[in-house]
């Protein structure tokens, strides 16, 4: 039986096998809300504190990642509250670490950190709604959750946020297409 | 262009709406350009937002990182996660390391005994087996439901130009090689390729539709669990077989009978994993 106060130890086990599993993703998510990666990973950190201290919380059998990613956002949002918002700051380092192989040329890679800047400048609600269903493959339902809204409020942010990214990739110069299809 | 709102449009790219919704969005695109344009600026905005930072899920995991997930004690007292503000650990991505920097040898080692925990427990391993299927079996429904004709917007790259492509795709989302089953002979037509999520991981997601016009779903998810021979899963809209090999989940779902899916199952897995 399920005890109230502390995770058994097979479910920590499993929320912190999980937890280890998401990381790149949670710290994508993460970046994609604070528009740096030294920010992302102080907020990964304390979400995973937090996940790791109040694993009882997870139900098992339920999704693991959709409770970590509202750990997360929580942790986010909290500390937006604290500091008013500096989400422009750390893209020219961002932009440095986004340097690997995978992206071969110059200008796609131009391209990919002008969405990411254009990201970051979209309202909060916006950006966590498109980050949690276009990038991190979230349905409605479960990007609802994260966010505790209706899903109705999910398709209305994604449908804003997605006309404002295309009116600003539209507005800045066309540069070079990727390869891939972008 | 006909009356839809780009809320519609969106959830149509996405595979959120409903059969029937789908259906007549599919009707209106056969006839209308600018609902066509529409759907393909709302699918690059999606796209545009995934590549921009599929980067960073490439990256390695900072160590600081790592060492909290696999060491940090749990606390054994309830609070609520809304609102409670965690954010004093800031100083911990510096803190934490230099800490444990002496066990850093050794809770490297830790890292392959924490990937195996979810097989050490039959219980959480049978919840694990059922949520990735169950994922797969609603992936695959969602794509089923919706049809094949006139809805490019499903798959997030064509197979029209081959395997071989499709693969290269797929390896550069993933950063992993992927080799696309070739199918034909079996009567098969690969139609594309997607990524899905999938117990948490970001998954490859082979699609193709059978000469009968059935879709048939083959995904591939990043496993650490030991290899698993070939098992079988009914269900009301099709059947699944899955089993597992060198890190890799596999599933196959369709509606075909058993037998064909099992024929293609063998066709896919590695000889030493035959179909039982």
């Amino acid at each position: 039986m399920k005890r109230w106060n502390t995770a058994s130890d097979t479910d920590l086990a499993f929320v912190r096998s999980g937890i280890e599993g998401m990381l790149p993703r949670l710290r994508r998510f993460a970046r994609g809300l604070t528009g740096n990666l030294s920010d992302a990973d102080d907020i990964v950190q304390a979400a995973c504190e937090k996940a790791l201290g109040c694993a009882e919380q997870w139900t098992n059998g339920t999704r693991l990642d959709s409770w970590l990613y509202r750990i997360v956002h929580t942790v986010w949002l909290d500390e937006l509250r604290r500091r008013r918002h500096r989400s422009g700051t750390g893209l020219e380092e961002a932009a440095d670490e986004a340097g690997d192989d995978v992206v071969a040329h110059v200008e796609a890679r131009l391209r990919l950190e002008e969405v990411r800047r254009l990201m970051a400048d979209l309202p909060e609600e916006q950006r966590a709604v498109l980050l949690l269903v276009c990038v991190e493959g979230l349905s409605y339902r479960d990007g609802a959750k994260v966010l505790g809204i209706p899903i109705g409020t999910v398709m209305s942010r994604l449908a804003r946020g997605r006309a404002a990214l295309l009116t600003r990739l539209g507005e800045a110069p066309r540069k070079a297409a990727d390869g891939r299809g972008m | 262009m006909t009356g839809f709102d780009d809320r519609t449009l969106g959830a149509y790219v996405d595979g959120e709406l409903s059969i029937d919704e789908a259906r007549f969005v599919d009707i209106a695109l056969s006839s209308d350009a600018g609902l066509r344009a529409r759907i393909a600026a709302i699918r690059e905005a999606t796209l545009a937002a995934r590549a921009a930072f599929a980067s960073v899920e490439r990256e390695a995991v900072p160590e600081h990182l790592l060492i909290t997930v696999r060491q940090g004690a749990p606390k054994t007292r309830v609070f609520p996660l809304p609102g409670v503000n965690l954010y004093h650990v800031r100083g911990h991505r510096f803190a934490i390391p230099i800490a444990v920097a002496a066990s850093v040898t050794v809770v490297a080692g830790l890292g392959v005994l924490a990937s195996g925990l979810i097989g050490s427990d039959p219980a959480n391993q049978v919840a694990y087996e059922d949520s990735w299927l169950d994922q797969v079996r609603q992936s695959y429904e969602g794509y089923a439901d919706i049809g094949q004709e006139d809805s490019p917007a499903l798959v997030d790259a064509d197979g029209a130009s081959g395997g071989e492509q499709l693969g290269a795709w797929f390896g550069d989302q993933l950063n992993r090689q992927r080799e696309v089953p070739d199918l034909s002979s079996h009567g098969l037509t690969l139609k594309g390729g997607r990524l899905i999520i999938v117990a948490g991981k970001p998954s490859a997601q082979f699609l193709y539709v059978s000469e009968t016009g059935s879709p048939v779903a083959l995904s591939v998810v990043p496993s650490t669990g030991r290899d698993q021979l070939i098992s079988a899963q009914g269900g009301d809209k099709a059947n699944l077989l899955h089993w597992r090999a060198r890190n890799y989940g596999y599933a196959l779902i369709g509606n075909l009978t058993l037998d064909t899916m099992r024929d293609l199952a063998n066709e896919i897995a590695p000889r030493r994993s035959p179909a039982t």
